[in-house]
C-alpha cells in the first residue's frame, strides 16, 4: 500500500506506544475489509448487469421494480431472500466437508484480489510473486467444487465436481502459459512492473504475439470461471446445477458469490496484464480501472448467452490439442522476440 | 478405463422425472461407465392420463377437446386424426373452404411446435438466448390462434365436419405479415446455430437412428426424414386440402442430430408457403357440413391419419353404432420414438442425452395419454 | 398380396376385406408371427401401430403394417380370449413392436409370450387389473 500513508499513520499511533504489531494488525484487518467490501458490491453490480445484459438481448426487460425503474437493489434482495432461505442439508452428505465447501471457494476468490491493482497507489500488497500468487490461488477454489460435489451425496453433483477437476486442470496449462508471456515480456512477476512495463511500451495488447496470449487468456479465463461455453460443472439442463444441487440459502450464495468475484478478478486482470491496468488519459485512474474491467466483463458475459455449450470431450481435446500446443508456441515467441 | 487396477462399477443415474430437459415428465434410468451410456430404460406413465378410457364414455363430438391434450403443441394435429377417422365411419366430408381451413392451422400448429422445438433443442445445449427468440416467435401464433379459436394452445377448432368458426375480419392480414417475417426470424436462426461451431460440434455425428432401424422402430416424422427416408403423409396419403398445395418434403441423409434439426427448420419454412398458398387459394362457402346433432356413425372402424410435427399421428375408431365411441386408440409418434430412444442412446455420453432426446422432440402428453 | 398370404397360410386366414388402401385381415393366434414376417419381407416393413379393442366377448389385437413406399397397408386383427389371452410377441420381427405390446399387456392383459420386458408401461408396477377391459369401470 501507500508506504507514506502507512509511515505516517504508523508514527501517529507510535505516538501513544502501542506496539508496532498491533498496528499492522489493525491495518490489515482494514484493508482486507475494504477489499472485500468492494468484491461484495462488484458482485451485486455484476449480478445485476448479467440480468439486464441478457434480458436486453433476450427481447425481455430484467429486473425492473427494486430499487426504481432500474432495479438496482434486485441482487441485494435475492441476497436477503436466501440468508432467509432453509439450511437443508442432504442426508448421507459429508457434513465437515459440506459445510467447509463454500468457505473453499469463496475465500480464496477473495484472497486473490490481494495483488490487483485498483490504481497506481491503490494495491493491497503489490508481491513480488504476484503472477504467481495468483496462479497458485486461483486453483484452490477447484478444491472446493470438488469437495462440495463429494460431500453431496448426490450422483449430478459428484459428476459436476469430476467434470470441475477435469477441466479446471486441463485449462490451467493454457492459462499459465499465457500469463508466462506476459511475465516474459514485462521481465518480472511482480504485477506493478508489468504495469509499469505497459506505461513505458505500450500496452502489451498491441504489441506481437501476445495478441496470442491475449486470446489464450480470455478463453481460459472463461473456462476456470465456469461460463458457456465451458459451464459443464454446472450445465443446467443437463446436471441440474452440477456440483453444488444440494447446495441451498447462503452456502449456495456463497458459490455463486464467488463465481461472481472470479469473474471480475479475471477481467480486471486481464485488463491488468494487457490493456495497461489504470492507465489512461483525462479521466482518474480508478475510472479506468472499472472501464476497462466492466468492458472486459460485459464480453464475457455477450459470449455465454449467445453461444451454446461444448460437451467435456470437447472442452478437454479443445484445451490439450489446441491451447496447450498454442501456448508453448507463444512462450517460444515471445522469448525470442525478447519483447 | 485401468480395469486391472481401479475395480469401476457401472452407476445408475436417474434422470427425471423433474428434469430441466426431459421435456415432460420422463424418467431415464442411465446405466453409466464414467459418462458413457452402456443402458437405459425410459420410465413413462407420469401423464397417463386415460384419455383412451375416457373417450369410450363420451360422445364423439365431447372426445375432440381431449384430443388436444395429447400433443399439446400441436394440438390442431390431434383433433385432425381423431376428426378424420370420424368423418370417415361417418361418411362425411367437409366443405372446401373448411378443408383449406384446417390446413392453415394445422401448419401454424406445425410451425408453432418447432418453435418450441428449436427452442428448448438451443436451451438443452445452452444457447438460452434462442430460447427466447423462439418462443418470442410462437408468441406471435398464439395471438393468431387466439384471434381465431379464442384459445391460445388447445384449440379444438377442427371438429367433426368441418372448423369451428370461420375467420375473423384481419386474420388473413395477421397471418400473411406473420408469414413475411417469419423467414427472416429463420435466417437469425440459422446464423446464431446451424452454422455456430460449437452446435454442429454437439449435434452432427451424435445419435445416428440408421434408415433401416428406424423403419423397423416404426419412426416417422422428421426423426426418420432425417434419416434419409422420405415418407410424409401429407404427401403419401394427402388429406385435406393438401393435394392441391405445392410444397416439398424436407429430407436429410445425415442421420445425426444435425439432420432432424435442419429438417424441421425446413419444414417451417415449406409451411411458411403452405399457408400462404392456401390464403391465396381460400374458396368461399361454408366451414361445416350438414352433420347429424347425435353423432352415431354405423358400426365398424376407421383409422385417421395426419402427419403432425412429431411425426405419423394416427387414430383408431371402432364404432358400435352408439352415440359413443367403443374404442378409441391414439397411434402416438413419441411413444414410437422412445422406444428406439435407447438404442440410439448407447454409446453416447451424459451430454448427448439432451441432445438425442431433444432432437426427436417429444411430448409426453401423446406418449402418455 | 392377399393371394400370396392365402397361399401360404390360407387356414389362418379366418376373413379378408380391401377397404380402400388397407388390406383387413382375421388371423388365428398362432400363425401371426409367421404371416407378420411373410409381410415384411413383401415389403410391409413398417409396424404403423400395434393395439386392441375389447369387443365384450373376446379381444381383436389389431397389428398395422405398411409398406411405405406405395403407402398399401395390412391391418390384421387376432381374436384373443378376453381372460389369460396369450399371443406370439413380434418383437423378433419389428423392433416397433416391443413398446406397443408393453401396451396391450398393460391396459388389455393379453401375455405376448417371447416378448424381452413384458411389464406394465403407462400404469405403475403394482397396478392391479387391465383398464380398457370393458368389465373395468371408467
Amino acid at each position: 500500500m501507500n508506504s507514506t500513508l502507512y509511515q505516517r499513520l504508523l508514527d501517529w499511533c507510535g505516538g501513544w506506544g502501542l506496539p508496532t504489531w498491533i498496528f499492522d494488525a489493525v491495518w490489515m484487518v482494514a484493508m482486507a475489509a475494504i477489499v472485500t467490501v468492494f468484491v461484495l458490491v462488484t458482485v451485486l453490480a455484476l449480478v445485476w448487469l448479467e440480468r439486464k445484459i441478457s434480458a436486453d438481448m433476450q427481447s425481455r426487460v430484467g429486473p425492473n421494480r427494486t430499487g426504481g425503474r432500474f432495479g438496482p437493489l434486485q441482487t441485494a434482495a435475492d441476497a436477503l431472500k436466501l440468508l432467509l432461505k432453509e439450511d437443508i442439508f442432504p442426508a448421507g452428505a459429508d457434513r465437515v466437508v459440506f459445510w467447509l465447501a463454500p468457505f473453499v471457494v469463496f475465500v480464496p476468490t477473495l484472497m486473490v484480489f490481494m495483488v490487483l491493482p485498483f490504481t497506481g497507489k491503490w494495491v493491497a500488497n503489490d508481491l513480488n510473486l504476484g503472477v504467481l500468487f495468483v496462479v497458485a490461488v486461483s486453483a484452490f477454489p477447484v478444491i472446493g467444487l470438488i469437495m462440495a460435489g463429494w460431500s453431496s451425496n448426490n450422483k449430478y453433483a459428484i459428476l459436476g465436481a469430476m467434470r470441475a477437476a477435469a477441466q479446471s486442470v486441463s485449462y490451467e496449462i493454457p492459462l499459465v502459459l499465457a500469463m508466462v508471456c506476459v511475465v516474459v515480456a514485462a521481465g518480472s512477476l511482480r504485477i506493478g512492473d508489468i504495469v509499469a512495463a505497459q506505461r513505458e511500451g505500450g500496452w502489451f495488447i498491441l504489441r506481437f504475439p501476445l495478441q496470442l496470449a491475449f486470446l489464450l487468456y480470455f478463453i481460459t479465463a472463461m473456462a476456470e470461471v465456469n461460463r458457456v461455453p465451458f459451464d459443464l460443472p454446472e450445465a443446467e439442463s443437463e446436471l441440474v446445477s452440477g456440483y453444488h444441487v444440494e447446495y441451498t440459502g447462503m452456502r449456495f450464495g456463497f458459490f455463486f458469490l464467488g463465481e461472481f468475484a472470479h469473474l471480475f478478478f479475471v477481467s480486471a486482470f486481464c485488463a491488468t496484464l494487457f490493456f495497461g491496468a489504470w492507465e489512461g488519459p483525462w479521466l482518474p485512474p480508478a475510472v479506468w480501472f472499472l472501464i476497462k474491467s466492466y468492458a472486459i466483463v460485459i464480453v464475457i458475459m455477450w459470449i455465454r448467452w449467445t453461444v451454446p455449450r461444448l460437451r467435456i470431450d470437447q472442452i478437454m481435446g479443445f484445451s490439450w490439442k489446441l491451447l496447450v500446443p498454442l501456448g508453448l508456441a507463444t512462450v517460444l515467441l515471445t522469448g525470442l522476440m525478447k519483447v | 478405463m485401468t480395469q486391472s487396477l481401479t475395480p469401476t462399477e457401472h452407476v445408475t443415474l436417474n434422470m427425471g422425472p423433474q428434469h430441466p430437459s426431459t421435456h415432460g415428465v420422463l424418467r431415464l434410468e442411465l446405466q453409466l461407465e464414467g459418462e458413457v451410456i452402456i443402458g437405459c430404460r425410459p420410465i413413462i406413465g407420469y401423464l397417463h392420463r386415460g384419455i383412451e378410457k375416457i373417450a369410450e364414455a363420451r360422445t364423439y363430438p365431447q372426445v375432440v377437446p381431449y384430443t388436444d391434450r395429447l400433443d399439446y403443441l400441436s394440438s390442431a394435429s390431434n383433433n385432425m386424426a381423431y376428426v378424420q377417422a370420424v368423418e370417415k365411419l361417418l361418411g362425411v366430408e367437409a366443405p372446401e373452404r373448411a378443408k383449406f381451413l384446417r390446413v392453415v392451422l394445422l401448419e401454424l400448429n406445425r410451425i408453432a411446435s418447432h418453435l418450441v422445438f428449436i427452442a428448448t433443442f438451443a436451451n438443452d445445449l445452452a444457447a438460452t438466448t434462442v430460447f427466447l427468440y423462439g418462443i418470442r416467435e410462437r408468441e406471435l401464433i398464439m395471438d393468431l390462434f387466439e384471434m381465431w379459436a379464442g384459445a391460445r394452445l388447445t384449440q379444438s377448432w377442427i371438429r367433426i365436419g368441418g372448423v369451428g368458426q370461420d375467420i375473423p375480419d384481419g386474420f388473413v392480414e395477421r397471418a400473411r405479415e406473420f408469414c413475411r417475417m417469419l423467414p427472416g426470424r429463420l435466417d437469425e436462426y440459422d446464423r446464431l446455430l446451424t452454422g455456430n461451431r460449437i452446435f454442429r460440434a454437439r449435434t452432427e455425428g451424435v445419435g445416428i437412428l440408421p434408415r433401416e432401424m428406424g423403419i423397423d422402430y416404426g419412426a416417422s416424422g422428421p426423426t426418420l426424414r432425417g434419416s434419409g427416408v422420405s415418407f410424409d403423409i401429407r404427401r403419401v396419403e394427402p388429406y385435406e386440402a393438401y393435394p392441391a398445395l405445392d410444397f416439398e418434403v424436407a429430407v436429410q441423409p445425415a442421420c445425426d442430430c444435425m439432420a432432424r434439426y435442419l429438417v424441421r427448420m425446413k419444414e417451417m419454412r415449406e409451411s411458411v408457403r403452405i399457408i400462404e398458398q392456401c390464403l391465396r387459394q381460400l374458396p368461399a362457402g361454408e366451414v361445416m357440413a350438414k352433420v347429424p346433432r347425435a353423432i352415431r356413425p354405423p358400426a365398424g372402424e376407421a383409422y385417421g391419419r395426419v402427419e403432425s410435427p412429431r411425426g405419423d399421428f394416427g387414430c383408431y375408431v371402432v364404432s358400435d353404432g352408439s352415440a359413443q365411441p367403443a374404442r378409441v386408440h391414439f397411434r402416438a409418434p413419441s411413444f414410437i420414438h422412445l422406444g428406439a430412444l435407447p438404442r440410439m442412446l448407447q454409446g453416447w455420453k451424459i451430454g448427448d442425452v439432451v441432445a438425442i432426446l431433444g432432437s426427436i422432440d417429444i411430448v409426453l402428453g401423446e406418449v402418455d395419454r | 398380396m392377399l393371394e400370396a398370404l392365402q397361399s401360404q397360410f390360407g387356414e389362418a386366414i379366418i376373413s379378408a376385406e380391401q377397404v380402400g388402401r388397407e388390406l383387413r385381415l382375421r388371423v388365428s393366434a398362432n400363425r401371426i408371427q409367421d404371416i407378420a414376417r411373410c409381410c415384411k419381407e413383401k415389403g410391409f416393413a413398417y409396424p404403423a401401430d400395434i393395439t386392441a379393442t375389447d369387443t365384450g366377448t373376446e379381444l381383436h389385437v389389431v397389428y398395422r403394417l405398411m409398406r411405405l413406399e406405395t403407402d398399401e397397408q395390412i391391418v390384421i386383427s387376432v381374436p384373443v380370449s378376453r381372460t389369460g389371452g396369450r399371443l406370439p410377441s413380434l418383437c423378433g420381427v419389428f423392433a416397433g413392436a416391443e413398446w406397443p405390446e408393453r401396451e396391450v399387456y398393460d391396459l388389455f392383459g393379453v401375455r405376448f409370450d417371447g416378448h424381452p420386458d413384458l411389464r406394465r408401461i403407462l400404469l405403475t408396477d403394482d397396478w392391479e387389473g387391465h383398464p380398457l377391459l370393458k368389465t373395468s369401470r371408467t
